[in-house]
């Protein structure tokens, strides 16, 4: 199967890698450079992923004419293209739903999954040892303060390091991460800091072990911050390893690109997708 | 007794100033010690240099302790094979203004191969918490502090 894709929100990395190791190359597609018509005549791919803003009439023209199907990122749906699915958020309003919706083609409200660092794994590194770590992926300024403020808390009973995918101008900030050190962070770090429930899949998915401000299926929460520090003396690895199979079971890229393709009737790429997320279980064993 | 110190540029800075003036004073205070500083960048210095300056290249041979000054030479002083010891003087929180990447900031910070000395007590309280524990404080290149911890 030949996949193309335009680029697509952050958030869909794993996904894309998911579908790169599932069925080979993907080949990226830079609207700007190369028009539609003519890259489905060089790559003559049988699906391609399209963010929503990347939708142009030639686009839409296209998805009439070929065999080529489309699968479409976004919370909406432009007039007139008729895409083989529509990849949305779960958090969307019912209302909205109501609008985006068609027998014409399926839409996935696509969950959360653990991302790029799940299928890399990285190792425990002991120069990453410290107490709490905490990976700041929300910046959004009414909700640093909080943030900020349990950190300095936190530094003044252990070691603490704050690490980011971006630059952070903080005192606890330790540099910027991401892919295999990323995991091998999750996997060293003795307590996980999350806050708005963001980075409790990947951690766990690493098998590292986190307390967590939303109330979730996989690791304690905490309202204060005794709730975390009292984690330190106690065994953390029993529950690290529940969650981690839990998140493996279930909640991989894998498995999302296995619900993507099996909507549009691609079983077997999905097939196949399952098997690679049963291999990561098998390699915990 | 030898001493080498690794900057980046010999440019006119508060940095490269204090440090050539402490330098000097070492100097004066015992004209056996043999002061080298390397060099990547040459300039003309506000202050003579009582001392030796040479290219970066000459720190793989050079066989006494030497003194990085910042992650650039502190990662190319890490890797070469002459030093005796090798000590990184903290002048600046280089990761927290510059954009880093931590898993290479990790590595030479956590190092078993250097020595952390830190220009201030406030200094030290923050590597020892986010990094490792230095061997003591040295302010602002201070030759007397200097001489004691080397």
């Amino acid at each position: 199967m030949k996949i193309v894709s335009t680029y697509l929100p952050q958030k869909y990395d794993g996904l894309l890698d998911a579908a790169r190791l599932t069925v080979g190359e993907i080949i990226m597609w830079d609207t700007e450079v190369m028009p539609v018509f003519e890259m489905l005549d060089i790559a003559k791919p049988d699906v391609v992923f399209i963010d929503l803003k990347y939708i142009t009439s030639s686009i839409i023209q296209a998805s009439k004419e070929g065999h080529t199907r489309f699968i479409l990122f976004g919370n909406g749906k432009p007039t007139e293209f008729v895409p083989s699915a529509i990849i949305a958020k779960p958090s969307m309003s019912p209302v909205m739903r109501k609008h985006i919706e068609s027998d014409e083609y399926k839409v996935l409200y696509l969950k959360d999954s653990a991302n790029v660092a799940s299928i890399w794994g990285g190792k425990h590194n002991k120069n990453m040892v410290c107490d709490f770590g905490y990976n700041m992926t929300n910046n959004d300024p009414e909700f640093m303060p909080h943030q900020i403020e349990l950190i300095v808390k936190l530094s003044k009973l252990g070691k603490i390091r704050v690490v980011s995918d971006h630059h952070l101008s903080m005192q606890y900030y330790a540099g910027k991460i991401g892919g295999v050190d990323l995991s091998s962070f999750y996997k060293s770090v003795k307590i996980n800091i999350d806050f708005d429930g963001g980075n409790i899949l990947d951690i766990a998915a690493n098998g590292g072990f986190c307390v967590s401000k939303i109330p979730n299926k996989l690791f304690p929460s905490f309202d204060n911050i005794v709730e975390i520090v009292g984690w330190l003396g106690q065994n953390r690895d029993k529950i690290a390893r529940q969650a981690q199979r839990k998140v493996l079971a279930a909640d991989t890229c894998y498995h999302r690109l296995a619900d993507m393709m099996n909507s549009i009737g691609e079983t077997e790429v999905g097939s196949k997708a399952l098997k690679r997320a049963q291999d990561l279980i098998c390699n915990l064993e | 007794m030898q001493l080498g110190i690794v900057v980046n540029s010999l440019n006119i800075s508060q940095h490269t100033s204090l440090l050539i003036q402490q330098l000097n004073a070492i100097k004066n205070t015992d004209e056996y010690i043999d002061i080298a500083l390397f060099y990547d960048d040459y300039d003309i210095s506000i202050f003579n240099p009582h001392f030796g300056i040479f290219p970066q290249k000459h720190m793989w041979s050079f066989s006494g302790p030497v003194l990085a000054t910042n992650l650039k030479t502190a990662q190319k002083l890490i890797n070469c094979p002459a030093p005796t010891k090798k000590f990184f003087y903290v002048w600046d929180l280089e990761w927290i203004h510059m954009p880093t990447n931590f898993v290479e900031t990790l590595d030479i910070y956590c190092n078993d191969k250097i020595e952390l000395i830190a220009r201030n007590e406030q200094y030290f309280s923050i590597l020892e918490q986010q990094w490792k524990k230095p061997i003591g404080i040295v302010e602002d290149f201070n030759y007397e502090q200097l001489i004691t911890i080397i």
